[in-house]
């Protein structure tokens, strides 16, 4: 058999890459957008905090 | 108010809201009326939201609030953000899977039709008594202190809320609320910056932070821990996360306007907005009451700010002890105005010593005067048993008919009623959508076409806007405005959030256990509020877990006997 009578070569399909240890990912692309959210949250309310402190004297 | 306040008020209303009836007139279809035909990009949507929460009552008892109580109240805002990430990562994708009109179909495709009914009744309870409040709130304290006939100026609002709501629907309502988040954003540092120039000169704004301070009304941040305290760092963060959960995720005043959006990420970036400027915005508005508070402590204040009470304990039989008060309150002021004086001379000088004492004087002056305001108070129910003693929405408005400059004082006006109209309209049509979709569509005529649909949602708009300008006709001043309509709020949307987090978290719990778990749930929030002094945040929690752990354990009673229609699992 030539090389002319071998059937074509369809490339097999990319093997999915494994799956990543752990859950899914349960907030998927959105998850660096929400976590800037809550560290955005975190320094305002740790601003308040500061406000706090230092208006009510107890810091010099 | 003089005529170029009118001018002003006149101008800013009309434009507003003559524009959302010419653009939104024809809007016929029933996805157009009901879901803003998918159309809105995130700027309205975040805009949208905001204006739907921020309503009249906002903008006039907050300040007061701040005024009377400090800042503390920012803390009922703490748990907003995390609700924002929560709503947009599960319960935004879920509503816009099932291409639902409203939050309570998706009950009926996870559990059965009772539990849809129960979470759209809860809501139309709820909200429709909310929705008398918001307009009444408004109304009464323009009444009082602008001299308008309450009645006429409930109608007012109402007519023109509904003008616009029932012709454009809830496109008309997210497009108009846009508008009305400009007004009222440009009002309020408008007036922040003129409270700021009203202080005498020589105080900056350290000195009025510091005075504050001292005064304890920069209280931001309460980090010690009890249930009977409405706003702690630790209520703020779990019980204002919960009701923040609820009011965004569950009631469809607020469903409603990101069903709007374009598409999942429009609604989520819209939601996102809001939780990253809701607390600079109430830290804000909150700060504007500190500097009002401020001011008073070197231009002295009433001793009861509802003005016509104070005048009619005035004329009565009890004058002479009013004005026996009124001295001692007079002497009070002027002893905190001189220590404040030396509290900020010490603060220039950079002599700590001389501040602590100063400090001390104007602790033992504030005590004083809390003192004697406590007797003014009781002496002015005495002499008038109907005047309501709760005076703190008065202050901030008392203070800018004083204070504010000619055209200003207008625009705030048109602030309080954009606020006021904006969620009103929210209110109205999110019940008109839950009544149409979820009753008449549902139950009556499931058969009706969307042209009928929209003229059905249409009356119901009317017909709620009608029944919400009735009560807000027969409601009384209660407490604090803004602490009604959260603590109404609060009985309910702890069991509505459950019933929606077993829906979403717990997937072997059917319908008959979580309708009944609801209902008992429920009645025990109603049990603690009427019996218990638990802070009224801690209500969502209760009643989000109460309905979660009860409906878990009668599913794991009745389960072995057989499955309660353990429902189709949409958000698994």
């Amino acid at each position: 058999m030539s090389d002319d009578d071998a059937p074509l070569q369809v490339p097999a399909p990319a093997p999915e890459p494994p799956p990543p240890d752990g859950p899914p990912p349960f907030l998927g692309r959105w998850r660096n957008v929400y976590l800037a959210l809550a560290l955005t949250e975190a320094t305002i309310i740790g601003l308040l905090a500061l406000l706090t402190i230092l208006a009510s004297g107890c810091v010099p | 108010m003089t005529a170029i306040d009118w001018i002003v008020l006149c101008a800013t209303t009309a434009v507003i809201v003559g524009w959302g009836i010419a653009r939104y007139r024809g809007a016929r279809t029933m996805d157009g009326y009901l879901r803003s035909g998918n159309s809105l990009r995130w700027p309205t949507i975040g805009l949208s939201v905001m204006a739907t929460q921020a309503s009249a009552i906002t903008f006039l008892s907050v300040p007061g609030q701040a005024y009377e109580d400090g800042m503390r109240f920012i803390q009922f805002y703490f748990g907003l953000p995390l609700a924002m990430i929560v709503v947009s990562a599960v319960f935004v994708p879920i509503y816009y899977r099932l291409k639902v009109y409203t939050a309570y179909e998706y009950l009926e495709s996870r559990f059965d039709l009772k539990v849809r009914l129960l979470g759209a009744g809860l809501f139309l309870v709820s909200r429709g008594l909310a929705a008398g409040i918001t307009i009444y709130a408004p109304a009464i304290l323009l009444s009082a202190i602008l001299g308008w006939p309450l009645h006429l100026t409930i109608v007012g609002i109402g007519v023109v809320v509904l003008l616009y709501t029932v012709v454009g629907g809830s496109e008309a309502v997210s497009q108009t609320q846009r508008q009305q988040m400009v007004v009222i954003l440009v009002g309020m540092v408008a007036t922040g910056v003129v409270a700021f120039g009203k202080l005498p000169a020589g105080v900056g704004l350290g000195d009025a932070v510091s005075l504050a301070g001292a005064l304890g009304r920069v209280n931001a941040v309460d980090a010690s821990f009890t249930f009977h305290d409405r706003y702690n760092l630790w209520s703020g963060l779990t019980g204002g996360f919960f009701l923040a959960l609820a009011y965004f995720g569950t009631d469809q005043s607020q469903v409603g306007r990101y069903l709007g959006g374009k598409s999942v990420t429009e609604s989520r970036l819209g939601l996102l907005f809001n939780g990253v400027f809701k607390i600079p915005m109430q830290a804000a508005i909150l700060f504007i009451g500190v500097l009002v508070f401020v001011f008073h402590v070197f231009v002295a204040p009433p001793v009861f700010w509802n003005g016509p009470a104070l005048a009619a304990a005035r004329a009565s039989a009890d004058g002479p002890a009013i004005a026996v008060l009124e001295d001692r309150w007079a002497g009070d002021v002027e002893a905190r105005r001189l220590a404040a004086t030396a509290f900020v001379d010490a603060e220039h000088a950079g002599d700590a010593a001389a501040q602590g004492v100063a400090r001390a004087d104007l602790q033992a002056a504030q005590g004083r005067m809390d003192e004697t305001r406590t007797l003014a108070k009781a002496a002015i129910h005495a002499a008038v048993p109907s005047a309501e003693t709760k005076d703190a929405d008065y202050i901030f408005l008392s203070f800018a008919l004083a204070n504010l400059p000619k055209g200003l004082l207008g625009l705030l006006v048109a602030v309080i009623l954009a606020a006021a109209m904006s969620a009103v309209s929210a209110e109205l049509t999110a019940l008109a959508s839950t009544a149409t979709m979820d009753y008449y569509r549902r139950l009556v005529r499931p058969d009706a076409d969307k042209r009928r649909t929209v003229r059905v949602s249409r009356l119901f708009t009317l017909g709620w806007g009608l029944l919400a300008l009735a009560f807000a006709s027969f409601a009384s001043l209660v407490d604090n405005l803004i602490q009604a309509v959260n603590i109404l709020g609060s009985l309910f949307y702890g069991t509505v959030l459950g019933i929606f987090m077993v829906a979403f978290f717990v997937r072997r719990v059917g319908a008959t256990a979580v309708f009944w778990a609801a209902l008992v749930t429920e009645a025990s929030v109603f049990a603690c509020f009427l019996f218990t002094d638990i802070g009224y945040l801690w209500f969502n929690v209760i009643g989000c877990f109460g309905v979660v752990g009860l409906a878990s354990l009668l599913q794991a009673a009745g389960g072995s006997r057989r499955r309660l229609n353990p429902g189709s699992g949409a958000a698994g």
